[in-house]
């Protein structure tokens, strides 16, 4: 974010504790005192006002950063970001364009229970207009929200919580200021023959661990970070299934109408249907709104366990 | 009772002795409405004079008015209480207000002749609000209204044509009385064969042979209804139905010269689908003014319906910490929907519910008034001072939108009464003829140019062709490369072009 704002005048990050208390989660550690209020601006606890008020800045010129201190939170602006932001170049025909991005973390932490630890992917992927990215390294999140910032469009940038505090080793190449990567394609992080695992977020962490206990026993499992939601990659997930012929997707949201449920159908419908050995497996959150006590918690999000489990059942192992 | 009034009664009484089929041979008369406290509405006098009636006195171009007082809230002094009228401005505002009065009420009809279809919420009655202004902002000024639009959209620099097109757009049917009963002509003519109806029906109107003319079954349709039900048109007869007493003299129009219907659509308007929206949207605007360093302000137009959310207050708790140049207006026209302000609002000061933020109560139906408290506000922000609230007293003739009659929650005695007593247009009339700001001639061909003008728009709206398909999915992004977009089935799948 610092070398957007740097780059361009016109960007500016609003949301709640951004400026003076550095951010809820850190994330914008520094960035007041560099640039001051005029870039930097603290909002009152007032979701649907400030998502509003950045989406009216947006379509006068501006590049605002709007930040949800969770998305969950995001729930009380959703009609500013569905209706106002995503919606209005085409009611508009192409006069009026929103240029903003809505950031912030999405899905299960840690022990924040029910009403903080909702995963928006699928409500948000489900809108024409919006598009929605999901990193998971650190070279995802620096190349997508460098990205999002330059798209001339409305973007959701869900990030993680838990994934925060996680290290990354960057190539030389990601550590450029201009180091961006494209919104709409997924990218194929371990290469493999037997199981095609697709995921997004902090579950494609899940997943090549999981690949590695895996491939001790000798099962090849390709895994596969979609980083954008919304437009989905269906290419590169359909080539992947053709090689493999099996195909398990994990995610952290619930399971009716998420991302998985998205996949599946695509791939039914697709080429990819033919090559289908076995039928297609959703590993998800449990249908529940999250407990709080931590044995329940860990039940109700998937465990690298919950994703071996899968595999093995799909390969009918 | 006047003195005029007496005496044409008098004269009338005398008539009906004489013969009492007297009111029945009348051919035609002109309106003026007498009231019992000695008003008289004279809208309708014709003026016979021996010298021309053109010429203007050049030292009367000029009239001031005395406004009625605005209450404020928060504030020291309120806007001025004179305001100073020139010719050409009147003249300006006079014609805007009737281009609007005619589009809404041309809106109404075309609405009826189901060619617009979906909501239609119209203006007529506020026509003051939208005038008054854009008298009071500048050109690069930003404004964001909601739904009630068609007013602020032509004032903002949006022509008749493209306002009208945009409304109809979908017209399914965009067949004329005159189309149909050219079609019903031939039918008898040509022996019921509806192959040549069709034919002669291309040659006659030029439609090209990849366009569509009325299909083989509307054709036998529309002579059954003719023939069954005594009209052309699909349901409901043109007008007939409704009981409220619209002016529409639209039979009435003149071959004249259309005025430049050329004008560049601006960025600053936008027209939002849902009402209250346009407060925060406009706050970000004004925003982004203070951030560039502008000395643009936004205009951030809502309804007395609005007034009550509570993104409105988060929006006033911001703009007000921030300073942001920003003027909330809110045009209470007594209505939100069928609720009326007491029914719906603890408190109906709306320039007050701003609370920390001062505030100016305005009589929304003098354009005048509204003017100088738009100055007065652009004024406050432009120095700094932070955001302003406007409530502008205001009424709108038609209901909420096309599909409430408007009269279940209000009486026809009310919606007339403020039509006589504070229409906006006649009040600017009466105006302009007591100081001779212009003439009655003058007044009377402006309105039959602006008739002439709606009417072309709507001809060229209900003509125009449909949006070709291919567009159906084309600008979701801005800026983007051509992407595919699934479309109903899984395999239709659409090009979309941003």
């Amino acid at each position: 974010m610092d070398e957007e704002l740097e780059r361009d005048e016109r960007v500016f990050l609003l949301g709640e504790e951004v400026a003076q208390y550095d951010g809820a989660y850190k994330v914008s550690r520094g960035l007041w005192k560099k640039y001051g209020d005029k870039r930097i601006i603290d909002t009152p606890i007032t979701e649907m006002g400030f998502a509003g008020i950045a989406v009216g800045a947006a379509m006068a010129g501006l590049r605002p950063i709007c930040e949800f201190m969770t998305f969950n939170f995001s729930m009380q602006a959703i009609d500013q970001v569905i209706n106002s932001a995503a919606k209005t170049y085409y009611m508009s025909a192409g006069l009026q364009s929103v240029p903003i991005v809505f950031r912030g973390p999405n899905g299960a932490s840690a022990g924040v229970a029910a009403q903080h630890s909702q995963c928006f992917a699928a409500w948000y992927s489900h809108c024409p207009g919006l598009k929605v990215v999901s990193p998971w390294s650190s070279e995802d999140a620096k190349g997508l929200l460098k990205s999002a910032i330059r798209d001339d469009n409305p973007v959701v940038f869900l990030e993680n919580e838990l994934m925060y505090g996680v290290p990354f080793e960057l190539s030389e190449e990601a550590q450029s200021k201009d180091f961006t990567i494209p919104i709409g394609k997924a990218k194929i992080e371990r290469q493999g023959s037997h199981v095609t695992l697709v995921s997004h977020s902090r579950f494609v962490g899940h997943c090549v661990e999981a690949a590695g206990v895996l491939a001790k026993e000798g099962i090849e499992c390709e895994v596969i970070n979609l980083r954008t939601v919304r437009p989905m990659d269906v290419e590169t997930i359909e080539k992947s299934v053709m090689k493999t012929s099996h195909l398990v997707t994990v995610e952290g949201g619930w399971p009716q109408f998420g991302v998985g449920a998205e996949i599946c159908a695509r791939i039914m419908e697709g080429p990819a249907f033919n090559f289908l050995d076995a039928p297609a497996v959703r590993v998800t959150g449990a249908d529940i709104p999250m407990p709080y006590a931590k044995i329940l918690e860990d039940n109700s999000i998937p465990q690298v366990k919950d994703i071996i489990f899968s595999v093995k059942k799909t390969l009918n192992i | 009772m006047t003195q005029i009034g007496t005496e044409f009664a008098e004269w009338a009484k005398q008539k009906l002795e004489q013969d009492p089929q007297f009111m029945q041979k009348i051919l035609f008369s002109d309106e003026a409405n007498f009231y019992v406290n000695g008003e008289v509405n004279k809208q309708n006098h014709r003026y016979w004079s021996d010298t021309n009636p053109h010429w203007i006195d050049p030292s009367k171009t000029v009239g001031t008015k005395k406004l009625m007082k605005c209450d404020t809230h928060r504030l020291e002094d309120g806007p001025p209480t004179k305001s100073v009228l020139t010719r050409e401005d009147a003249l300006k505002y006079y014609r805007t207000m009737q281009v609007i009065r005619r589009m809404e009420l041309k809106a109404d009809q075309l609405y009826k002749q189901k060619i617009i279809r979906g909501f239609c919420h119209l203006y007529d009655g506020q026509e003051a609000c939208a005038v008054g202004i854009e008298s009071g902002i500048r050109l690069t000024d930003h404004l964001i209204t909601a739904y009630r639009a068609h007013g602020y959209t032509y004032t903002r620099g949006v022509s008749v044509r493209e306002i009208l097109a945009e409304l109809t757009v979908e017209a399914m049917e965009p067949w004329t009385i005159e189309h149909r009963v050219f079609v019903y002509d031939c039918f008898v003519k040509n022996n019921q064969s509806i192959t040549a109806v069709q034919h002669e029906f291309r040659c006659h109107f030029n439609i090209h042979r990849n366009k569509d003319v009325p299909a083989r079954n509307t054709i036998p349709r529309w002579v059954k209804a003719l023939r069954t039900r005594g009209t052309l048109m699909n349901k409901r007869m043109l007008g007939a139905t409704r009981m409220a007493r619209t002016p529409e003299n639209v039979e009435s129009i003149r071959l004249a010269q259309l005025r430049s219907p050329n004008r560049s659509a601006r960025k600053h308007s936008s027209e939002l689908g849902l009402s209250n929206h346009s407060v925060p949207l406009g706050a970000g605007v004004a925003l982004a003014c203070k951030y560039k360093g502008t000395d643009e302000v936004c205009v951030s137009l809502y309804g007395d319906g609005a007034a009550n959310q509570g993104q409105i207050f988060e929006t006033y708790n911001m703009a007000s910490l921030w300073k942001l140049p920003c003027i909330f207006i809110c045009e209470n026209n007594k209505y939100g929907m069928g609720t009326s302000v007491e029914r719906a609002a603890a408190s109906t000061d709306y320039y007050k519910r701003g609370d920390f933020i001062p505030g100016i109560r305005v009589d929304g139906m003098d354009v005048l008034c509204v003017r100088e408290a738009t100055k007065f506000a652009a004024d406050h922000c432009r120095s700094g001072k932070g955001p302003i609230v406007m409530e502008l007293q205001t009424y709108r003739y038609h209901g909420h939108s096309m599909s409430d009659p408007g009269i279940s929650y209000r009486t026809r005695e009310e919606i007339q009464e403020v039509r006589s007593k504070s229409d906006p247009i006649s009040m600017l009339k009466d105006r302009m003829l007591n100081n001779n700001l212009a003439s009655v001639e003058e007044l009377k061909e402006i309105d039959v140019e602006v008739r002439k003008e709606i009417e072309e728009a709507a001809q060229f709206a209900t003509t125009d062709p449909e949006p070709p398909l291919e567009e159906l999915c084309n600008h979701i992004f801005y800026n983007e490369q051509p992407m595919e977009v699934r479309g109903t089935n899984p395999w239709m799948k659409l090009k979309s072009i941003s």
